[in-house]
């Protein structure tokens, strides 16, 4: 096949109307379904980081970090790695898409996805202390949250397996103290508990009734031999 | 306003606009400047050249298609050449010879480079005859961007915008490039 051939083929596909030019208006929708899309996965990506930011704190888990190295390990186990795995999809389904335009094949990988990494977590710190995700836990406790009320309704979901508790202390004495839960919701977290608390642990000296604790221990017969106690701010 | 110049006294981006208004001269004028190359820079990229031609015309074709989405602002020549850079590694992957890396570790990170023409030059000059008989020694990702450079006269701009990749890794990856051409051909002396 010579020059000749080459050009005469193509002018004959294209006579032969096998082969059309895509209209302009066929490359704008397709630019601008990339940016939907980068602008969906951002989003989605911010939406779970801030649902897990809300969740360790409402849920008080974020208490364990401060119990030590078996505290360390339950937070570990408890910690919502299947939400954290989606929003890695979703950070690496942006940098592919982000790597569709100029600007971001020109940068290296890395900056690009420490850019990305960066900016989904500020943005996400930011939606975690606005009301969004309390509003809709208020929802889903009043089962009116579709789609996303079961992620909702785990927040509040019983980890008593796994030796963590969260009331309210109703009495105190020198070394133990008593707390009661009951959140009104259909959880089945609800109940009252004799807590001994950890050694050196000034109990009337940090806690008063009314309190509202998150507590690490073992429990047996409604009794949790607590290794860590942690005060919740009054707004938990 | 229309061009009243003859079509081989256009640049290839005035040739590309008229193309996009229906201008069949114009692109017979385009593909006549370009099959060569093509065709150059295909059988020197790729390991089967027996169906060279078709994916040529293959690329002529994506051209004609595509060229609603050609950014008149920009240089003509790195948009075809990632047209034909993507049809000639779908080729690679079709036959079991090119292995084409998924991943572009290269890319990862930032690299310092800086292009000089002299340099080039006197590069060029050496690697004349590695390029002419070593190429097909060299894994595709180094072939290709020593084909592109010292071949096609691809700038690193223009390759970045090809390969898709930071400039950066285009100055690394020619430096490996050339590093592994020579010492092929270090060995094949000792030998």
């Amino acid at each position: 096949m010579n020059t000749h051939d080459i050009k005469n083929k193509v002018f004959e596909e294209i006579h032969a109307g096998k082969v059309r030019m895509r209209p302009r208006m066929y490359f704008v929708v397709r630019i601008l379904s990339l940016i939907g899309l980068a602008l969906l996965a951002f989003l989605a990506a911010v939406f779970f980081i801030s649902f897990v930011l809300f969740a360790l704190h409402e849920s008080g888990e974020s208490a364990l970090l401060a119990f030590g190295p078996r505290g360390l390990g339950t937070f570990v186990v408890l910690f919502p790695w299947l939400i954290i795995a989606c929003v890695l999809t979703l950070v690496v389904a942006l940098e592919w898409l982000l790597r569709t335009f100029r600007f971001g094949y020109h940068i290296p990988i890395l900056r690009v996805f420490g850019g990305v990494v960066a900016l989904t977590l500020t943005a996400s710190f930011l939606i975690a202390v606005t009301p969004l995700h309390r509003l809709l836990l208020d929802q889903a406790d009043r089962d009116a949250l579709p789609v996303l009320g079961g992620m909702y309704e785990n927040v509040h979901a019983s980890h008593k397996a796994f030796g963590v508790f969260r009331g309210t202390v109703t009495s105190l004495q020198p070394s133990s103290f008593t707390i009661s839960h009951n959140d009104l919701d259909r959880d089945a977290d609800d109940g009252i508990w004799s807590v001994i608390a950890p050694a050196g642990f000034d109990v009337t000296g940090t806690l008063h009734a009314g309190d509202k604790v998150y507590v690490a221990g073992n429990a047996t017969s409604g009794v949790i031999h607590a290794y860590g106690v942690q005060k919740l701010s009054s707004d938990e | 306003m229309p061009s009243t110049k003859p079509y081989p006294e256009m640049s290839d981006e005035e040739l590309a606009l008229l193309v996009r208004a229906a201008d069949e001269g114009a692109f017979g004028m385009l593909m006549e400047r370009y099959e060569p190359k093509l065709l150059r820079y295909g059988r020197k990229f790729l390991s089967d050249t027996s169906h060279i031609e078709d994916i040529v015309q293959d690329v002529f074709l994506r051209v004609y298609q595509n060229i609603k989405s050609f950014d008149a602002t920009r240089r003509f020549s790195p948009w075809i050449y990632r047209i034909a850079h993507n049809a000639f590694v779908n080729a690679l992957k079709k036959s079991s010879r090119g292995a084409v890396p998924v991943f572009d570790f290269d890319a990862l990170v930032a690299h310092q480079v800086y292009e000089d023409p002299e340099e080039k030059e006197k590069e060029r000059e050496e690697l004349s005859v590695l390029l002419k008989d070593g190429l097909e020694t060299l894994s595709p990702p180094y072939r290709e961007i020593l084909i592109l450079h010292y071949i096609e006269d691809l700038s690193y701009q223009e390759i970045a915008d090809v390969l898709r990749i930071p400039q950066g890794t285009v100055g690394v990856r020619l430096l490996r490039a050339r590093n592994a051409l020579k010492s092929y051909f270090a060995q094949k002396q000792d030998l």
